[in-house]
């Protein structure tokens, strides 16, 4: 692309001085070897006792199993894969409990009761808050484009510091400027003649408008056209990975992987999964679901270790499901859920608190009545943000020293009940 | 990217399996509720980045002229012939006209549609049967032009139809309003089996007679509405089994908008569950297609809803006549219509609505003044839920027609105003079967008309749209429809060049033709550099025409045609 040698970084440039404002830069420290964290959302509210099955507990059966009723949501003992004689994985997340899977290697961390104790069992709203970040469901800017505000790129002028594996940008980066938007690695290109890229280039370029949004985007966008080229990422091919999944989250991990692998720049990547509600018939939905998150997250774990690039896998959904099974042969809205972390770095095991200084061990009791609230669903005992907070903490350098209060508006730093690193 | 990722809200079987290359947009909750002028505390507040996101234009252009802009706003984008019957009208005439489609039927369009998409105007049930595949009966008379069709067929007709409607209508203000409720009331038509064909019917008998009318007659049609029994689960919710699904968002999204959670003016959790007992009961007659109130699952006790009692009535007392469906004093279908006339009567549903609708033609952060001028014109108590009368003041408004105030307030063109706008600009040529077809390019946009899953609709600001991948994809349908057609569309290229032969007249013509409004001076003259660099290097006897396309992708890829 000529038009790259005419303006050069310019439109990076102009990028880094929104996303690293004087302030930020003056008290950012930090390391340059830190992890990539990969944020996946499941969104519709994931069953997370579906997932990480507490099968040595007789009330889940119970629940989810009711005599009589002809119904079972039950994840059978048989069909589970163990962990620790308490709790088993759903088959389709079997994977991850082989040999040199993420689970084996002691590298999964699965925590129960995680959510926002003020937030509430609508979709929407829930989602707005967890990516927002801010207590509230409005406003301008999402945790992970603060947290890129507050800290500072890993290079001097990077190609993209956030990447949201999707077709339009995820409200957790609202208001990053510069964000990569794309779905896939293999269509981000014009395709027109230089001269008419050159032409569309000056159109875009206009001093008076200053930092408009519209005209940073198509400047932006330019920009990339060219050095995502370059890096060499659009060109790789996912047939020569073939242990991921090629649908789902299998393409999305995928391109997490190569962007980690091949854009050194990027310090975060989001993405998003749906079709998690499972109102009714609910194994029919989860389990296609449960293997392409099993699968995924398997050989991206893989794929880290043998590219050697760093990286923390969270998995979230707006709330878990509540622990009884209702008439439609699925669960309603639930509250507390399951997150997932993920990585090499991590302290893999099960992890859950059933008030908010007790930590639930095999000794307190059936799990499920330990953590059921009085409305019949998971209790939210550890805030999203500690798990969040307690990732960039410890794998992306934001320290102490950071403002909390400006990443978590309203909450402020809170230390999550365990290390799930070092 | 996978097919269920829009798969996230309903418990539809088919959804996971439909070919719906789509994904789930998290932003689309700003857009629902609130006003996105709500700030959070957030970094933003001292790091000056709100300047930056929030209370900016998006750009800055020299001003289009008032009537330019009025059309702009009030159409899916200008067309010259539109733009001539609005010059000899004047704007507020041409405005009276648009208000009015009843007065001013298009029978063109309506020829055409009844040409290309001819099962669209059967009758209910035929209409129903028809789609679902299923002939009607001996004796009943199949008028469809195919015997046995599909949903996914009534899926196609459906954007088909919506895409050419807001293409070639005259009635600009109506279709744009017809978007603007279809998106209110959002029915997403992948959600299962038939919810396609129960939209065709929803557009036809729902939003299409109220668009312009009074909204308590559209929220009743759009409760009554079987695609929306469907879609939000309330033809499943029964006395046994209630399902809070539909009244949820009847107050969420259909009317006090989610900031009214908690207030004591708006709704509780408990209102939600009272009104959901309320509307228990209405259901779908499946084999008629039709509302239908099935006393038998309605919940005839007592409820509490905003404060107010509602009497319950024994059902047994009511014997099987008529009266079955309910008394005057509460039980029966009358439930729910008293929980629509308070939601109706609530001053919070006019500002809600208002403040959608000065976010629709006006700004993404609505000018406070103005939502309170046409929440006040939506009238009050009986009176309340004037359409028109929220419209003509909203269109009338300084906002609206002083450029001291418009020049203030940007609109990005959405994907579908964006591609619509450019058929229209260039009066593209459209094969009338390929109609459906359109949607592929939409496709690649996130904007299919009714192909947003959650109940929320399509978001309505800048910052959802403005990605890169957003950008490029906007880029590159503006490409191909400049340069000539896409294989849907064909541009006439000589037609709109007009004889000019030199870069200048070449950019000039196709500004005045496409654009109606001025072009900064720099931005002019790199488009004639452009052209006559172009005529240079692609010589030969089609090389105006060529520069023309060139230059015309160009113009629809510029600033000055994203906006509206």
């Amino acid at each position: 692309m000529m038009r790259r040698l005419v303006i050069g970084g310019l439109g990076a440039a102009a990028l880094m001085s929104l996303t690293a404002p004087a302030r930020a830069q003056a008290k950012s420290t930090r390391s340059s070897n830190r992890d990539v964290l990969v944020f996946v959302f499941l969104r519709g509210g994931a069953d997370g006792i579906n997932l990480v099955v507490p099968h040595g507990d007789e009330e889940y059966y119970a629940q989810r199993r009711p005599s009589g009723l002809g119904i079972d949501v039950a994840i059978a003992r048989e069909e589970l894969t163990d962990l620790d004689g308490y709790f088993g994985l759903h088959p389709g997340l079997a994977d991850l409990a082989k040999a040199g899977g993420a689970w084996s290697q002691g590298n999964l961390a699965c925590i129960f009761g995680v959510g926002d104790p003020a937030g509430n069992r609508s979709h929407f709203r829930n989602m707005d808050r967890l990516e927002l970040g801010n207590g509230r469901e409005t406003g301008q800017s999402g945790w992970l484009a603060r947290y890129l505000a507050l800290s500072q790129a890993t290079v001097r002028e990077p190609l993209a510091r956030a990447v949201a594996i999707n077709y339009t940008t995820p409200l957790s980066l609202a208001g990053a400027p510069g964000v990569l938007t794309l779905p896939r690695l293999d269509g981000f290109q014009l395709g027109d003649e230089p001269a008419f890229i050159d032409t569309l280039d000056s159109l875009y370029l206009d001093d008076s408008t200053g930092n408009q949004r519209l005209r940073s985007e198509g400047q932006s966008v330019l920009n990339l056209l060219g050095s995502l080229e370059r890096t060499g990422v659009l060109s790789d091919n996912q047939a020569n990975h073939p242990d991921y999944p090629d649908a789902g989250l299998g393409p999305d991990l995928y391109a997490a992987a190569r962007i980690i692998d091949k854009i050194g720049d990027v310090e975060a990547i989001c993405i998003d999964r749906g079709g998690w509600d499972t109102h009714s018939e609910e194994r029919h939905r989860l389990d296609p679901l449960a293997s392409e998150l099993g699968r995924s997250l398997q050989a991206f774990y893989a794929d880290l270790k043998s590219t050697g690039r760093n990286a923390t896998v969270v998995v979230m959904s707006e709330f878990g499901r509540r622990m009884a099974a209702n008439g439609s042969k699925g669960t309603d809205h639930g509250f507390g859920s399951l997150a997932l972390v993920m990585g090499p770095q991590v302290n893999g095991g099960i992890y859950a608190k059933s008030g908010p200084d007790q930590p639930w061990t095999r000794d307190s009791g059936s799990f499920i009545q330990q953590m059921t609230d009085a409305n019949g669903d998971m209790k939210v005992t550890t805030d999203y943000r500690a798990v969040i907070g307690h990732v960039l903490q410890q794998r992306l350098g934001f320290s102490t020293a950071h403002d909390w209060e400006a990443l978590f508006p309203g909450h402020g730093r809170e230390e999550l009940a365990w290390r799930l690193f070092g | 990217m996978d097919v269920s990722r829009r798969a996230f809200v309903g418990g539809s079987a088919l959804a996971a399996g439909a070919a719906q290359a789509a994904n789930f947009n998290p932003v689309s909750e700003l857009n629902k509720t609130v006003p996105i002028n709500e700030f959070g505390f957030g970094i933003e507040r001292y790091l000056g980045l709100e300047e930056q996101l929030a209370g900016q234009s998006l750009i800055e252009l020299p001003a289009a002229d008032p009537l330019v802009h009025l059309l702009n706003r009030c159409s899916f984008g200008l067309r010259r012939e539109d733009l001539e019957q609005a010059r000899l009208l004047g704007a507020d005439h041409y405005l009276e006209q648009q208000l009015h489609p009843e007065l001013h039927p298009d029978a063109l369009i309506e020829a055409e549609i009844a040409y290309a998409f001819p099962n669209t105007l059967l009758p209910r049930k035929a209409l129903a049967y028809h789609y679902s595949g299923k002939p009607l009966k001996p004796g009943g008379v199949n008028l469809g032009r195919v015997a046995v069709s599909n949903p996914l067929v009534a899926q196609a007709d459906l954007r088909g139809l919506t895409i050419y409607r807001a293409a070639w209508s005259q009635q600009q203000l109506y279709e744009v309003m017809v978007e603007f409720w279809s998106n209110h009331f959002n029915i997403w038509t992948a959600h299962s089996g038939n919810v396609a064909i129960h939209k065709l019917l929803d557009d036809r008998e729902v939003i299409r007679p109220h668009a312009l009318g009074n909204f308590r007659d559209l929220l009743i049609a759009s409760a009554k509405s079987t695609a929306m029994l469907i879609y939000l689960d309330g033809y499943v919710n029964t006395l046994k089994r209630p399902n809070e699904n539909y009244a949820r968002e009847l107050m969420e999204l259909h009317t006090l908008g989610a900031s009214a959670m908690g207030q004591a003016d708006g709704y509780s959790e408990q209102d939600i569950r009272e009104v959901a007992r309320c509307f228990t009961g209405w259901t779908v007659n499946f084999t008629t297609a039709e509302f239908m109130f099935d006393p038998l699952t309605h919940d005839f006790g007592p409820k509490t809803v905003f404060g107010e009692t509602i009497e319950g009535t024994d059902p047994v007392m009511l014997g099987n006549g008529p009266r079955a469906i309910g008394s005057a004093a509460g039980g029966g279908i009358s439930d729910g219509l008293r929980v629509i006339e308070m939601l109706v009567r609530n001053p919070r549903t006019a500002r809600f609505l208002a403040t959608k609708l000065v976010r629709r033609f006006v700004a993404d952060e609505p000018p406070a003044e103005l939502v309170d001028e046409v929440a006040a014109a939506y009238g009050p108590g009986e009176l309340g839920g004037d359409i028109r009368a929220m419209l003509r003041t909203l269109l009338g408004s300084r906002w609206m027609r002083d450029p001291a105030y418009y020049q203030k307030t940007i609109k990005l063109k959405r994907p579908f105003e964006l591609y619509i706008s450019a058929l229209r600009a260039t009066d593209a040529h459209i094969a009338r079967d390929k109609t459906p077809t359109l949607s592929l390019r939409l496709e690649a946009q996130q904007h299919v008309p009714h192909n947003w899953e959650p109940p929320t609709g399509y978001p309505d600001y800048a910052s959802y749209w403005l990605s890169s991948e957003g950008m490029l994809q906007r880029w590159l349908a503006c490409s191909y429809i400049g340069h000539g057609g896409d294989g849907f569309t064909r541009v006439n290229l000589t037609e709109l060049r007009n004889g000019a032969e030199s870069p200048e007249a070449l950019v000039d013509q196709l500004i005045d033709r496409v654009l109606h409004r001025p072009l900064s001076a720099p931005d002019r003259q790199r488009l004639v550099d452009h052209a006559s660099t172009h005529v240079t290097a692609h010589p030969g006897a089609r090389r105006w025409d060529l520069a023309a396309g060139s230059v015309l992708a160009l113009l629809l890829c510029s600033p000055y045609f994203q906006v509206r």
